[in-house]
C-alpha cells in the first residue's frame, strides 16, 4: 500500500492506506487477508500459488486474498491514472474475519480508527453485489454433570440412583440437540423472497451442529459435554427471537432438571441487514456491476457471516462484491480462485470508488 | 487336626504375617502399572520372584504370571487377581503411587483395585504353607494384565492358550463383603457416522435445498442413534433383577452409558465426522445377543429411511451375564468361609460391571467373584485406598476357601 502512494497504519496487524483529497464522502475498502486452516487432504502445496490453466490455487487465493489484491490494484490504478477524486479512501486489510473479526474489523471500527459513508466489503461470491445479509449466530452450550463408574454408578432416575450416581452430560445434550433439531424444521419452512445466488445454499435460515465433546473415556459417565453450533438466517428472520426461544427452552428444563448445569454463551449475535437501494451508494454500484458484467445484476442475499455486519452495525452501508465462485473449494481443499474473477474484483472496486467519490 | 482347630491357626497366621502383607502390598503399589499405556515388566518380576520364593512352578506370559502347587490335577482351583490399574488421573490429594498410610487406609491406584488381591493370594497360600498345611489337588494363583482394557493379552490369552486350567476360580476383583456369584452382560458399541464437510453457512445440510456443495451433517445424523439409546434405556427401567446387589449400589436394570461422543472440528464448518461410545450392561436375565439384534435391525432401517446415512457400527467387546450354581462345593467353601470371618452367613450378590469372571466361565470354570472393599474405597477415581483391615480379611477369605475346598479330608 506504501508502495502505491497510500498513507499507511497498523494495528494489530491490520493495515490502513489512505488516500485523501477531502473528508466527505468516505468510501472504505475491505478484506481480510486471514483463512481457515489448511486443513489436510491437498493435492497442490497450499502455500504454492500454482497457477493452472486460468485458475491460481492456495488457501486464500479465493477467501479472501483476492479481495486484498483487488483493492490494492485498485487503488494503484486510480493513483496511476492520475484520477482527481474528491473525499477519502480508505483500503482496510485485516485479519481474524475466521474467527469474528473481534480484533479485526471491529477493532479498528470501535476504536475509530476508520470511519466511512459506504462500504464496499471484498468477501462473497462472484458476479453480483450482495445488498442483503442473513443474520447469525454462534453459540456455545456446556453441560457440566458429575462423572463415576459408567457401570457401577450409571445416571438412571430414582429409584435406581444414589448419591454414588454418575449424572451423564451426554445425555442431557440429546434433548437440547432435539429441541434445536425441531428449531430447524421449523425454520426451514420460511422461505426467503430476496434472491438467493444460485448454487449457494439455501434460501431458508438454518441451524449446523458443528462440534460436540462429550466424555473422555468409554468406562466413565461423561461429566462435561460441549455443543458448537451456528445459526444462520434469511434477512426476513430476526437473531434475536431465535435466541430468545432458545434460552426459555433452557430454563424450562432447568425446571424439570434440578441436576442440570447447563451454560448457553452466544458470543457472536448478528441481525440481518437490508441495503437502502435508492441510495446513491447503491445505484452506483449495480451501475457498475452492469458495466463490468454487460447485464443488470440484481443485488443478491449473502447468507454466510462476514466483517460486514460489524460496519452495519455502526449505519455504514455495506455492500458485498467478490471473487468466489462456488466450485472454488473455499475451506476445502484445493482452495483457488479464477484469474477472469480476480480481475473482476479488481474492476468492480475501481470503478465503484471512481463513481462514488468523482 | 479339627476343621476349626485348622482354620483358627490359619487366621492366626495371617495376623502374624499383617505387616509382612502391609509391607509387600505397598511395595507393589509403588510400581506403577498403568492400563493404558501398559507397562508390565516391573511389577510381573517382583510378582514371578515372589511366587517362585513361595515355591511354585512359575510360568510368565506376556507378563502374565502363573504359579502352580499341588500334587494331583484335581479339584483344582485358581485364585485371581489383576496387576494392572487404569491411570491414575487428575486430581489426588495424596502420591497416587506413594502407597501412603493413614487412618488404618493404604492409599495408592491399584490400592483396591486390584493389587490388594494379588497381595492377599500371595499371603493365603504363604500363611497355609508357613503351617505345613496339607492340600489336595492343584492350586494356581494367577496374576494377570490388560483387565482393565477387556482382559484379551491377559485372562483370555492365558486361558485360550491352555496356560491356566482348573475346576473352579476364585475371582479377586470387584466388592469385598459378599461373594458375587451373578454377573451382568457386557456390550460396548462404538457407532461413526461420515457425512460430508462444507461450509456451514453458505452449504448447510439441508435436504430439501441441497445441491452438490452442500454438506450432510454428522452430529445431526447421530441425534437418531443417540434418541435410540435413550429409548433402549427407558424401556430397560421396567425390567428389574430379581438378584440382590451390593450394598450401595442401588441400579437393578440394565443400563445403557452414553460414554463418550465427538463430533467436528470446526464452528464455520458442517462435521463430517460423529464418534459415539455406548456402553451396555446388563442384569444377568438379559442377554446381550438380542440387544445387539435390535441395534442392527435399528441401524438397517434407519438406512432405508436415510439412503444418505453412511454408518458404521462396531461391536468392540461383549459378553453374555453369568449365573453360577450356588448349590456345588466350591460354592459352599465359599460361603464356609464367609460365616467364619463374617460370623454370618453372607449371601451371592450379583456384580454388574465388567470383569475377567466371563472368561472361566465360558471355559466350564465355576467361579465365583470376591474382591477388597467397598464402593467407597474410590476405586478408578482419586485417592483410591484399601482399609488394611479389609486387605487382611480378603487374604484370610481366600486362604480358608483354599483350605476349605482343596484340603485332605
Amino acid at each position: 500500500m506504501r508502495e502505491i502512494g497510500l498513507k499507511t497504519s497498523i494495528k494489530r496487524n491490520n493495515v490502513i492506506g489512505e488516500l485523501a483529497k477531502g473528508d466527505r464522502p468516505t468510501l472504505i475498502f475491505n478484506g481480510h487477508f486471514d483463512t481457515v486452516e489448511a486443513f489436510k487432504g491437498w493435492s497442490r502445496d497450499p502455500f504454492g500459488a500454482e497457477i493452472v490453466g486460468d485458475k491460481i490455487f492456495g488457501r486464500g487465493a479465493s477467501d479472501d486474498k483476492s479481495s486484498v489484491t483487488a483493492e490494492i490494484f485498485a487503488a494503484q490504478v486510480l493513483l496511476e491514472a492520475g484520477v482527481d477524486l474528491k473525499g477519502k479512501l480508505i483500503v482496510t486489510a485485516v485479519g481474524d474475519e475466521e474467527t469474528g473479526g473481534l480484533r479485526g474489523a471491529d477493532y479498528l471500527l470501535s476504536n475509530e480508527l476508520i470511519s466511512g459513508d459506504a462500504c464496499l466489503l471484498g468477501d462473497a461470491a462472484n458476479g453480483y453485489p450482495f445488498g442483503y445479509c442473513g443474520g447469525t449466530m454462534y453459540i456455545t452450550i456446556t453441560i457440566k454433570g458429575k462423572t463415576a463408574h459408567g457401570l457401577a454408578f450409571p445416571d438412571l432416575p430414582s429409584p435406581f440412583r444414589n448419591e454414588n450416581s454418575g449424572i451423564n452430560t451426554v445425555e442431557r445434550m440429546v434433548k437440547v440437540m432435539n429441541f434445536l433439531l425441531e428449531l430447524k424444521d421449523e425454520l426451514l419452512k420460511k422461505i426467503t423472497t430476496y434472491p438467493t445466488s444460485e448454487g449457494w445454499g439455501s434460501n431458508v435460515s438454518s441451524i449446523n451442529l458443528a462440534e460436540i465433546h462429550g466424555g473422555t473415556k468409554i468406562t466413565t459417565v461423561p461429566d462435561r459435554c460441549y455443543l458448537h453450533l451456528s445459526v444462520n438466517t434469511i434477512p426476513e428472520q430476526d437473531v434475536a427471537s431465535i435466541k430468545q426461544r432458545l434460552l426459555v427452552f433452557i430454563e424450562d428444563m432447568k425446571k424439570e432438571d434440578p441436576d442440570l448445569d447447563i451454560t448457553v454463551q452466544i458470543p457472536i449475535a448478528m441481525e440481518p441487514q437490508v441495503i437502502d437501494e435508492s441510495s446513491d451508494f447503491a445505484k452506483i454500484v449495480q451501475k457498475v456491476a452492469e458495466k463490468i458484467y454487460g447485464e443488470k445484476r440484481e443485488f443478491k442475499t449473502l447468507m454466510p457471516s462476514t466483517d460486514a455486519h460489524w460496519f452495519q452495525e455502526r449505519g455504514i452501508p455495506t455492500i458485498l462484491v467478490g471473487a468466489s465462485a462456488k466450485d472454488n473449494n473455499i475451506h476445502a481443499e484445493d482452495e483457488f480462485v479464477y484469474i477472469k474473477d480476480l480481475m473482476d474484483l479488481v474492476k468492480m472496486f475501481a470503478l465503484t470508488a471512481l463513481n462514488y467519490l468523482r | 487336626m479339627e476343621r476349626n482347630v485348622l482354620e483358627k491357626s490359619i487366621l492366626i497366621e495371617i495376623e502374624r504375617l499383617r505387616d509382612e502383607i502391609i509391607n509387600f502390598h505397598q511395595d507393589i503399589i509403588k510400581i506403577p502399572s498403568e492400563n493404558p499405556p501398559g507397562k508390565y515388566k516391573e511389577i510381573s518380576k517382583v510378582i514371578q520372584k515372589k511366587y517362585e520364593e513361595l515355591g511354585l512352578t512359575t510360568i510368565s506370559k506376556r507378563n502374565n504370571v502363573i504359579g502352580t502347587y499341588g500334587n494331583s490335577e484335581h479339584p483344582s482351583l485358581i485364585l485371581y487377581g489383576h496387576m494392572d490399574t487404569v491411570p491414575a488421573y487428575d486430581g489426588w490429594s495424596k502420591d497416587p503411587f506413594g502407597a501412603e498410610i493413614l487412618d488404618g487406609k493404604i492409599y495408592g491406584r491399584g490400592s483396591c483395585d486390584d493389587k490388594s488381591c494379588v497381595t492377599a493370594a500371595i499371603f493365603a497360600l504363604q500363611s497355609l504353607l508357613n503351617l505345613k498345611i496339607k492340600i489336595n489337588g492343584k492350586l494356581s494363583l494367577l496374576a494377570t494384565i490388560d483387565e482393565e482394557t477387556g482382559g484379551f493379552n491377559g485372562t483370555k490369552y492365558m486361558l485360550d492358550k491352555g496356560l491356566v486350567s482348573g475346576d473352579a476360580c476364585l475371582l479377586g476383583d470387584g466388592r469385598g463383603s459378599f461373594p458375587a456369584a451373578y454377573t451382568g452382560g457386557f456390550l460396548l458399541v462404538t457407532f461413526l457416522i461420515k457425512g460430508k464437510t462444507a461450509h456451514a453457512l453458505s452449504f448447510p445440510d439441508i435436504p430439501l435445498y441441497r445441491n452438490e456443495y452442500s454438506g450432510v451433517n454428522a452430529i445431526q445424523k447421530m441425534v437418531r442413534i443417540l434418541n435410540f439409546l435413550t429409548q433402549l434405556q427407558a424401556e430397560f427401567l421396567n425390567n428389574e433383577t430379581k438378584y440382590p446387589n451390593f450394598p450401595g449400589h442401588p441400579s437393578k436394570v440394565s443400563t445403557v452409558n452414553i460414554a463418550k461422543i465427538e463430533g467436528g472440528d470446526k464452528l464455520s464448518a458442517v462435521p463430517d465426522k460423529c464418534l459415539l461410545y455406548c456402553i451396555i450392561n446388563t442384569i444377568p436375565e438379559q442377554d446381550v445377543e438380542s440387544i445387539k439384534t435390535r441395534i442392527l435391525e435399528f441401524i438397517e432401517a434407519s438406512k432405508q429411511e436415510d439412503p444418505e446415512l453412511n454408518i458404521n457400527i462396531q461391536f468392540t467387546m461383549s459378553f453374555e451375564p453369568f449365573i453360577s450354581n450356588t448349590n456345588l462345593k466350591f460354592a459352599n467353601s465359599v460361603q464356609k468361609t464367609l460365616k467364619t470371618i463374617y460370623g454370618e452367613e453372607r449371601e451371592f450378590k450379583l456384580f454388574q460391571s465388567a470383569n475377567d469372571g466371563h472368561f472361566f466361565h465360558e471355559h466350564g470354570i465355576e467361579t465365583i467373584l470376591m474382591g477388597t472393599g467397598s464402593h467407597e474405597c474410590n476405586v478408578h477415581s482419586p485417592d483410591e485406598f484399601v482399609k488394611i483391615d479389609d486387605l487382611i480379611d480378603t487374604t484370610k477369605i481366600f486362604a480358608l476357601t483354599i483350605f476349605n475346598y482343596l484340603r485332605k479330608d
